[in-house]
C-alpha cells in the first residue's frame, strides 16, 4: 500500500473516521492490489472460526450484557456498601475501598468507563467529604477505572482469547495473581496517604454493619467464586459459563432484587449493552482481513528480522513491547487494540520464547495503563466529562497512579510465574483429569484424539468437505496429479476402509460418488486465495502415514 | 426528511427489538444446553435424549450471536457509538466539528457499502458448493441441490425435502442470492446489516454538513440534532 493511502487513512482515523471503516477500507484496499487473489479476500475469513464460527464469540454478547445488568442496578451501592463496611476502618480505607468497588465491577462490565461513571460517580463525593486530597481523588477514580480488567470474566481476557486462539479459562487463570499485585500496587499506596493524613475520616468497623452489607451484597458475590469454581472443575464450558451469568444476573437483578424493571428496563439495556457488542465485534469483523493480509505478508516475520537486529533476549524484547503498548493503549481502545495488534505481535513473541498467556497478561496490563496515560487516554476524557474538571487537572492527578501501575507492569513481566503458575496448575489437573465424554461440536473444551484418528480426521475433513468442498476435491486433486508427492497406497486404504468395526468408518459412498466427479464444479467468481485456504484441505502424506502405521 | 428519520428511529426500535429476542433466546438455549449437560453427565438419560433434541443449539448460538453482533453495529451506527479515534473532534469548534464528522461518517458510509458488496461476495461463494447433505442425484447422476432433485431421487437418498428452505432459497435466487444451507441464508444478514449502516453513515454525514451553516455541532451532541452521548458508554 502506497505510503500516501497509509498516511490519509490515518488522518482519517485522527478526524474521528470510525475504525471499523478504516479497517475495512484497508483490507479492501490492500486485497485490490493483488493480482492474483480477490477483493473477496477482505472478508473470506468473516465466515470461518477467527469470526462467525469462533466458539468463543457468544461469550462477548452474554457477558457484556451481564456487565450493564449490573451497571443499571443497584450493584455500585451495595458494593460500595458492602466494603466500606469491610476495609472502611483501614488508614486510607475509603480509597480502598473505591479500589476494590472498582476492581469487582470492572470485571464483569469490561468497559472502564462504566467503572468511572458508575463507582467514582458515587466515591468521589464521598471521598471529598472524608477531606481526601481532590488531586488524589481524582487520580484514584480515573484509574480504578481500569483495575479489573485482568481478573476473569472480564471482556478483554475473552476477546484476547478469541484473536490469538489461545484457551480463555486458561488466560482467566493467568490474570489473577497479576491482577493482585496491580490492585496491592495502589492498595498501598493509599494506605500510606491514609497513615501519613490522620484528618481523614475512617469508619469505625461495626460488625452488624458488615453482616447487613455482606447479607445485602451476597448474591453478587458469590457470582465470581462460582463462575470460577464451575469453570475450574469443568462443571461449565466457557460459553455455557457466559450463559450461567448473564442467567444469574438477570434473574438477581429483575427477581431478587427487583432493581431491573423487565418490562420498562430490559430492551433498553440489551439495547444499549448490544450496541458496545456490535462496536467491538464490528471492528473485529473489519479487521480480520486486514491483520490477515499483513500475517500473509509475514509483517511479524519482517518485524522480527529487524528487531533480532538489535534485540537478543525476551527481556530486552518485553522492555520494547511494554513501551510500545503503553503507546497503543494511549491511541487505542483496548477491542481495537487487540484485534489489530495481538496477531501480529504473537508470532514474534513465540519466537521469543514467551508464553502466550504471559504476553496476554503484559499486552492487557500494558492497556489498562494506557487506558489513563496522558494525552489522550480514554479514561481522562471520561472522567474530566463526569467529575466536570479540565483534562490536565486529571493529567497531574493521575501521575502517581501510572508510576505504580509501570512499576506492578514491571513485575509482571519479568516474573512470568506471577501469569504462568496458575495456568500450570489447570493445564496439570486437565492432563491428569480422564475425558468422560466428547463434547459436542462448535465447543472449546479439549477433545481427545480418538483411536484411529486418521481415518476419522478424513471422514471429518470429507464432512467438512461436503460442504466446502475441500478435502474431498483436495484428495480428488491428489489422485488425478501424476507422480503426485504423497503416492498414495491404494491397497491399504481399501484394507483401511474395508477393516470390520473401524472405528474410523468411512462414508464409502460419499467418497466414491466425489471421486468419480460427481462434485459440483467450482463456483464462478471462487477466489485464488478461497481456494489456498479452504478448510477442507488436508494432507495427504499423513493419511498415508496413518495408513503404514495402522498397518 | 422527517419522513426518513422517523423511519430510522422505527429501523433502530425494530432492531433493539429483535437483538432483545436473540439475546435472550441466546441467554435460554446457552443455560438449557449447559443444565442439560451436566445432568446428561450425571447419568440422565432422559438429559441425553434432550441434549441430542437440542442438537441445533450449537448452531444457533453461532448465528444468533453474528445476528445480535450485527443489530448491535447497526444500533452504534444509529446512537454515534462506533469506536474511533476522535480526539480531533473533541478539541474543534462547533463548526469545526461538524465539518470533520461529515467527512468522517461520508467516509464511512461509503466505505461500508463497498464493504458489504465485499462481505455478500465472500458469502455466495462461501456458499456456492452443495453440502452432501442437501445433494441429490439428478436423472444424469449429477448432483443438484435438494431443493431442485425430484422426489424419486431425494427418496432415493433418505432425504426428507426441506419445503421451509426451499422456499427461502427460491426467493432468495429470484435475487440472484444463490445460497444452499438455511445457515448461509441466516449470515445473509451481516451483508444486510453493513447495507443499512452504509446508508446510515452517508445520510448522517449528510447531516453533518447540512448543519455546518446552523452554528455546527456541540461536543457531546450525538448523531441526531438534540442527542446527547454519554460518556463511558461505548468505552
Amino acid at each position: 500500500m502506497d505510503v500516501f493511502v497509509l498516511l490519509a487513512l490515518l488522518a482519517l482515523a485522527l478526524l474521528g473516521v470510525p475504525l471499523l471503516a478504516i479497517f475495512a477500507a484497508a483490507a479492501m484496499l490492500l486485497f485490490a492490489q493483488l493480482e492474483d487473489t480477490s477483493i473477496t479476500g477482505a472478508a473470506a475469513d468473516i465466515f470461518s472460526e477467527k469470526f462467525a464460527e469462533s466458539p468463543l464469540l457468544v461469550t462477548i454478547p452474554l457477558f457484556t450484557f451481564a456487565g450493564y445488568l449490573m451497571a443499571e442496578s443497584g450493584t455500585p451501592q451495595r458494593l460500595v456498601r458492602v466494603s466500606r463496611a469491610f476495609f472502611g476502618w483501614l488508614p486510607g480505607g475509603l480509597a480502598i475501598v473505591c479500589l476494590l468497588a472498582s476492581a469487582f465491577f470492572t470485571t464483569f462490565t469490561g468497559g472502564s468507563g462504566i467503572t468511572i461513571v458508575a463507582i467514582g460517580g458515587l466515591l468521589y463525593p464521598a471521598l471529598l467529604q472524608d477531606r481526601y486530597d481532590e488531586r488524589f481523588s481524582l487520580g484514584l477514580v480515573t484509574s480504578s477505572g481500569s483495575l479489573g480488567l485482568l481478573f476473569p470474566p472480564s471482556l478483554p481476557i475473552v476477546l484476547f482469547a478469541v484473536v490469538a486462539g489461545i484457551d480463555v479459562v486458561r488466560l482467566f487463570a493467568a490474570g489473577i495473581l497479576p491482577g493482585f499485585v496491580s490492585v496491592l500496587a495502589i492498595a498501598a499506596y493509599a494506605f500510606v496517604v491514609g497513615v501519613r493524613s490522620p484528618e481523614l475520616t475512617t469508619q469505625r468497623f461495626e460488625a452488624k454493619e458488615a453482616f447487613a452489607a455482606f447479607r445485602e451484597t451476597i448474591w453478587e458475590l458469590l457470582l465470581p467464586v462460582a463462575l470460577i469454581a464451575l469453570l475450574v472443575t469443568g462443571k461449565l464450558r466457557i460459553h455455557e459459563a457466559a450463559a450461567f451469568t448473564a442467567l444469574y444476573v438477570l434473574v438477581i437483578e429483575v427477581f431478587v432484587y427487583r432493581d431491573v424493571s423487565f418490562r420498562k428496563d430490559l430492551p433498553r439495556i440489551v439495547s444499549e449493552s448490544m450496541t458496545l457488542v456490535g462496536a467491538i465485534l464490528a471492528i473485529l469483523a473489519t479487521a480480520i482481513g486486514f491483520t490477515g493480509f499483513l500475517i500473509q505478508d509475514q509483517l511479524p516475520m519482517k518485524i522480527l528480522e529487524l528487531m533480532s537486529e538489535s534485540i537478543d533476549s525476551p527481556i530486552e524484547f518485553l522492555l520494547v513491547l511494554n513501551v510500545f503498548l503503553l503507546l497503543v493503549g494511549m491511541l487505542m481502545d483496548v477491542f481495537s487494540a487487540i484485534v489489530v495488534v495481538v496477531p501480529l505481535i504473537l508470532p514474534i513473541a513465540r519466537s521469543f520464547g514467551i508464553d502466550d498467556y504471559h504476553l496476554g497478561i503484559v499486552f492487557l496490563l500494558n492497556l489498562e495503563i494506557g487506558y489513563m496515560t496522558p494525552p489522550v487516554g480514554l479514561n481522562l476524557f471520561i472522567a474530566s466529562f463526569r467529575f466536570d474538571k479540565p483534562v490536565t487537572t486529571l493529567y497531574r492527578a493521575v501521575l502517581p497512579y501510572i508510576g505504580l501501575l509501570v512499576v506492578a507492569l514491571l513485575v509482571v513481566t519479568y516474573i512470568p510465574s506471577l501469569s504462568t503458575s496458575f495456568v500450570d496448575l489447570i493445564a496439570g489437573e486437565e492432563d491428569a483429569a480422564p475425558l468422560a465424554e466428547p463434547p459436542p461440536a462448535g465447543t472449546d473444551a479439549p477433545v481427545e484424539e480418538a483411536p484411529g484418528g486418521g481415518l476419522d480426521d478424513l471422514e471429518d475433513l470429507l464432512d467438512e468437505g461436503g460442504e466446502l468442498g475441500g478435502g474431498v476435491d483436495a484428495l480428488e486433486e491428489e489422485l488425478d496429479a501424476p507422480g503426485a508427492e504423497g503416492e498414495l497406497d491404494l491397497d491399504a486404504l481399501e484394507r483401511e476402509l474395508g477393516g470390520e468395526g473401524d472405528e474410523g468408518a468411512l462414508d464409502l459412498d460419499a467418497l466414491e460418488r466425489e471421486l468419480a466427479g460427481d462434485a459440483p464444479e467450482s463456483p464462478e467468481g471462487a477466489s485464488a486465495d478461497e481456494a489456498t485456504t479452504d478448510e477442507g484441505a488436508f494432507d495427504l502424506d499423513a493419511l498415508e502415514r496413518e495408513l503404514e502405521a495402522a498397518e | 426528511m422527517n419522513l426518513l428519520r422517523a423511519f430510522d428511529r422505527n429501523l433502530a426500535r425494530g432492531e433493539a427489538a429483535l437483538a432483545t429476542l436473540v439475546l435472550l433466546s441466546l441467554v435460554v438455549v446457552a443455560s438449557v444446553q449447559a443444565a442439560l449437560w451436566n445432568l446428561a453427565n450425571g447419568g440422565a438419560l432422559w438429559a441425553s435424549d434432550a441434549l441430542q433434541a437440542l442438537s441445533w443449539g450449537d448452531a444457533f448460538l453461532e448465528k444468533a450471536t453474528l445476528w445480535v453482533a450485527m443489530f448491535g453495529a447497526s444500533l452504534a451506527t444509529f446512537h454515534g457509538k462506533h469506536i474511533g479515534i476522535d480526539v480531533l473532534q473533541r478539541v474543534a469548534a462547533p463548526k469545526q466539528r461538524a465539518f470533520m464528522r461529515g467527512v468522517s461518517s461520508v467516509f464511512a458510509g461509503v466505505t461500508c457499502l463497498l464493504f458489504a458488496r465485499v462481505v455478500l461476495s465472500a458469502l455466495l461463494a462461501k456458499s456456492a458448493r452443495i453440502p452432501a447433505e442437501y445433494g441429490v442425484f439428478d436423472a444424469d447422476f449429477n448432483t443438484v441441490h435438494i431443493c431442485l432433485g425430484t422426489a424419486e431421487a431425494i427418496a432415493d437418498a433418505g432425504y426428507t425435502r426441506p419445503d421451509l428452505f426451499c422456499g427461502l432459497r427460491s426467493f432468495l435466487e429470484a435475487l440472484g442470492l444463490t445460497v444452499n444451507t438455511p445457515e448461509r441464508a441466516m449470515d445473509l444478514l451481516m451483508p444486510a446489516l453493513f447495507l443499512v449502516i452504509g446508508v446510515r453513515f452517508v445520510a448522517y454525514g449528510i447531516g453533518a454538513f447540512g448543519r455546518i451553516g446552523t452554528g455546527g455541532i456541540t461536543e457531546g451532541e450525538g448523531e441526531h440534532p438534540g442527542d446527547e452521548t454519554s460518556a463511558g458508554e461505548g468505552a
